[in-house]
């Protein structure tokens, strides 16, 4: 019996570069990246040595269908997924009819519920409503200390306090718990459009999304389910700062001496660190070759192997032999079973630290050599953590279906001499991989092929 | 949004109404004074911390806990609602 397929029907995104995927997408092809200085009231809280990061566009929560009365309950990681998904059930003509007012449930028409699932990846879960939470516990009965007008003297101390009062919301959030906890954002899909089958969250911090879609791919593949949403999504963006502060002082951060448009530059010798993107949210549609077929699908892409490796060696710092990201990769290929030679385009995980780009481009050419493309998606939108691999797989996606790739914007002096895209390109397609490495030591990779017969 | 020129209590039944429909679903179901929110419009525990959320989003204020506990009825909480609200919201 021949192996089942599995088939991406459909594609949604939000990035700082973009609402929606076509957006996201022309804006990459563009070559308009995301970059911005940090919010000046962070600085009330802390001196920083990066001072800039990829802010979202605005997204018009309400236009996705999300209520004020729902957005109260939701963190923003999942207002950002539903975003997303939302409209990769759109792009794969998949109808959704709303089945539950009160609750906000849809049902998609054409779906078996049982046979369909979710598997979403997340770095911090609902991070910031964990922030807002604290803050809101802590300073409740320090509520009286809150200054009575302006005072003469300005002091910075009460100053900050103040914001930091007048910034609470009324009441600690009662759904707290519903929205700190990393499975929010599977479950939250899962209800939103009544899918029943296995509902999984994979926690493997900026391989998240990666994972996610290699485990969608493995539950079609493996006959567990004929459809799956899968992805990433993160939300990052604290008032104040604190988790840019807390990947700040961990010194990963792109530093900026003079061009802030230029800070963040994957793979090229100057780099300095990545650039902490605000949050983010690919869902795909991913689904059983023949299912697609039956009711007549567009499909972007074939999702054809997946592989997973762990350094064990450092919670921040990738192992220097790189032999377990090689590994992942090499088996992703092999589940796709094709050579390294096939591979026509390789969407690196291409973060601008150090240590990664050393790491991660000696494995690319070790492996692949010089002939295929290399670019980086994150010298575009900025790193968005949890949401990044899954960004990464749909752009890739989408360059198999366009035959086009973005460039790795911002490289002048690669750290290696290999195929980099510096600008998008137009290329001839059949195969590419998408690959990512994690804090923790977590490495995957995803083998895709251009939609054919 | 009221009309901050009307008296605060005018449409206070019509806003608390609003709100009820909106937090159970109940889309353009009339909502009589004295309907009962659990036993009758079908609100569960979810449904009950929610509304008080939804209520303190609408008249901009504090609810306490110990008092949205005892709200039964539409009527119960248009009351409520009536007796606190001013010009800065509830109070």
């Amino acid at each position: 019996m021949s192996r089942r397929r599995v088939a991406v029907t459909g594609i949604g995104m939000v990035s700082p570069t973009g609402t929606t995927a076509p957006e996201c997408w022309s804006a990459c092809l563009a070559g308009q990246a995301a970059v911005a200085p940090i919010p000046d009231q962070w600085r009330r809280w802390s001196g920083f040595q990066s001072t800039v990061w990829a802010p979202l566009p605005t997204v018009d929560f309400a236009a996705a269908g999300i209520t004020p009365l729902e957005a109260m309950r939701l963190d923003g990681a999942v207002m950002l997924a539903i975003v997303a998904a939302r409209e990769a059930l759109a792009d794969a003509k998949l109808e959704a009819s709303l089945v539950d007012a009160k609750r906000g449930i849809w049902r998609l028409a054409g779906i078996d519920d049982e046979r369909a699932g979710v598997c979403m990846g997340s770095g911090g879960g609902g991070i910031t409503t964990l922030i807002e939470s604290q803050n809101s516990h802590l300073l409740t009965p320090i509520q009286p200390l809150a200054s009575r007008g302006t005072p003469e003297t300005p002091d910075p101390a009460s100053d900050a306090l103040d914001t930091l009062l007048a910034s609470l919301p009324k009441r600690f959030n009662p759904f707290a718990v519903s929205m700190i906890m990393p499975n929010a954002v599977s479950a939250t899909l899962g209800i939103r459009y009544s899918l029943r089958g296995p509902n999984t969250t994979c926690a493997l911090a900026c391989a998240a999304g990666t994972a996610a879609v290699g485990q969608a791919l493995r539950s079609i593949r493996g006959g567990d389910t004929d459809m799956v949403l899968c992805g990433g999504a993160e939300f990052v963006g604290d008032p104040f700062g604190s988790v840019f502060r807390a990947f700040d002082t961990a010194k990963t951060l792109a530093s900026v001496v003079d061009r802030p448009e230029t800070a963040n530059r994957p793979f090229d010798r100057g780099r300095t660190g990545f650039l902490l993107a605000e949050g983010g949210a690919a869902v795909l549609v991913c689904e059983e070759w023949e299912h697609a077929h039956r009711r007549g699908a567009r499909i972007h892409a074939e999702i054809v192997g997946y592989g997973e490796s762990f350094d064990a060696y450092s919670m921040m710092i990738m192992e220097p032999t790189g032999r377990q990201l090689s590994r992942a990769i090499g088996l992703s290929l092999a589940d796709a079973g094709i050579a390294a030679d096939d591979v026509d385009y390789v969407n690196a995980h291409g973060t601008g630290t150090i240590v990664n780009d050393d790491v991660e481009s000696a494995v690319i050419e070790g492996l692949f050599g010089s002939r295929p493309l290399v670019s980086a998606t994150k010298s575009l939108t900025g790193h968005c953590i949890g949401a990044s691999g899954a960004i990464e797989v749909a752009m890739t996606a989408l360059s198999l279906r366009d035959q086009k790739v973005h460039g790795c914007v911002n490289l002048e002096d690669p750290v290696r001499p290999l195929n980099f895209a510096r600008k998008s390109t137009d290329a001839g397609l059949t195969w590419a991989v998408s690959q990512s490495s994690a804090f923790g030591g977590h490495n995957a990779a995803v083998v895709m092929r251009r939609a054919g017969p | 949004m009221s009309d901050p020129a009307s008296p605060p209590s005018a449409d206070v039944a019509a806003r608390v109404g609003a709100v009820i429909r909106d937090v159970l679903g109940l889309e353009s179901c009339p909502v009589a004074a004295s309907s009962r929110l659990r036993e009758d419009l079908g609100a569960d525990s979810v449904d009950a911390v929610m509304l008080v959320m939804a209520l303190e989003r609408e008249f901009k204020g504090k609810i306490s806990d110990e008092e949205a506990a005892r709200f039964c009825t539409v009527e119960e909480v248009v009351d409520y609602v009536s007796l606190r609200i001013g010009e800065q919201g509830l109070s």
